[in-house]
């Protein structure tokens, strides 16, 4: 496909560089595409809500999906914190000869220890916050980023 | 033994499956009691009483009558009735035994966790293993079961958990 006459194809990689103890630290984290967040979907499905019949006037009721239950409700706020730590994760594979120390891609119970992990590096805490900002305008996820090129465009600069 | 609200509390029966099924019941009205057998032979001296021992160890028996609010399956899965989870049939079929061993009879555990309401004292959870029906008389129209049975233990195991 094309938009304005360019060629849209996946992004490139967001590239950060971290000068620390006298060495430079690439970063990388790359765009993750929809065909790979459906391979996530497979290896942590999503929690069901427990079905729930109600009993009304002694007559117990049709069955339905109980969205409150709070054993639910917990299930599905961690689901949705190793689903993201998953996204983390994957996107900064594109980090040349990264290696996690806690962080296992075949347990997903262990996915949400990549932030442990960067922090017991001794990396301070401003670099890990800049990390994570990589991964999210690898996402695309920074509103920033389009408000400014957005103004820059309407105030006459030229598209890139 | 403190008296317990069984509208604070839920019943839930669970099968052996590593990631539980379950039918959680909501109590309306009703009670669950339980007895512990404990057996003891006295052995006299010419006569006169002096030795005891422990007798053979005796399962948990328990009885329950209630009046539920609402059935609740696990996560995504049909509920059964109770009746159903107690006799591994209909939508409990594909329950699996909790008594690790196969080749005895069916069997449930029975949880009840109590969750004090006020903001003080500790939740509680009684568990009674493997639970073998051995007499039920539910009574459909009005949402109501009864049914007693045993447990392959001496005693339920109770915990207790602080508040969060």
């Amino acid at each position: 496909m094309q938009i304005n006459g360019i060629t849209v194809s996946q992004p490139q990689p967001e590239i950060v560089v971290l000068p620390f103890n006298g060495t430079k630290l690439v970063i990388k984290a790359q765009y993750i595409p929809a065909d790979e967040l459906k391979k996530l979907d497979e290896l942590l499905p999503e929690p069901k809500p427990p079905m729930i019949s109600k009993v009304i006037n002694d007559k117990p009721q049709p069955e339905v999906p109980d969205f409150k239950d709070k054993k639910y409700q917990e299930k599905i706020e961690a689901y949705h914190l190793t689903r993201m730590a998953w996204i983390y994760i994957e996107s900064l594979r594109a980090t040349e000869s990264l290696e996690w120390d806690t962080v296992d891609m075949e347990d997903p119970s262990t996915w949400a220890n990549w932030s442990t992990d960067l922090e017991n590096t001794g990396l301070p805490n401003s670099y890990i916050i800049r990390i994570s900002q990589l991964v999210a305008d690898a996402q695309g996820w920074n509103p920033e980023r389009i408000e400014e090129a957005t103004k820059n465009f309407l105030a006459g600069a030229p598209v890139e | 033994m403190a008296r317990i609200d069984l509208r604070n509390t839920t019943i839930t029966l669970k099968d052996g499956s590593s990631t539980p099924n379950e039918v959680e019941i909501g109590i309306g009205q009703g009670n669950l009691t339980w007895t512990e057998n404990i057996e003891y032979e006295y052995l006299p001296d010419r006569g006169v009483l002096d030795d005891v021992v422990e007798g053979d160890e005796q399962p948990v028996s328990v009885d329950f009558q209630f009046k539920f609010d609402y059935l609740k399956s696990a996560s995504g899965a049909t509920t059964p009735s109770v009746y159903e989870a107690l006799h591994n049939i209909g939508n409990a079929s594909s329950w699996v035994s909790s008594d690790t061993d196969i080749c005895r009879p069916y069997s449930v555990d029975i949880e009840i966790e109590n969750v004090t309401n006020c903001t003080t004292g500790d939740n509680e959870t009684y568990l009674f293993s493997d639970f073998r029906v051995e007499s039920v008389n539910p009574d459909i129209g009005g949402a109501q079961v009864s049914a007693s049975g045993r447990c392959n233990i001496v005693r339920p195991t109770i915990t207790r958990t602080a508040k969060t």
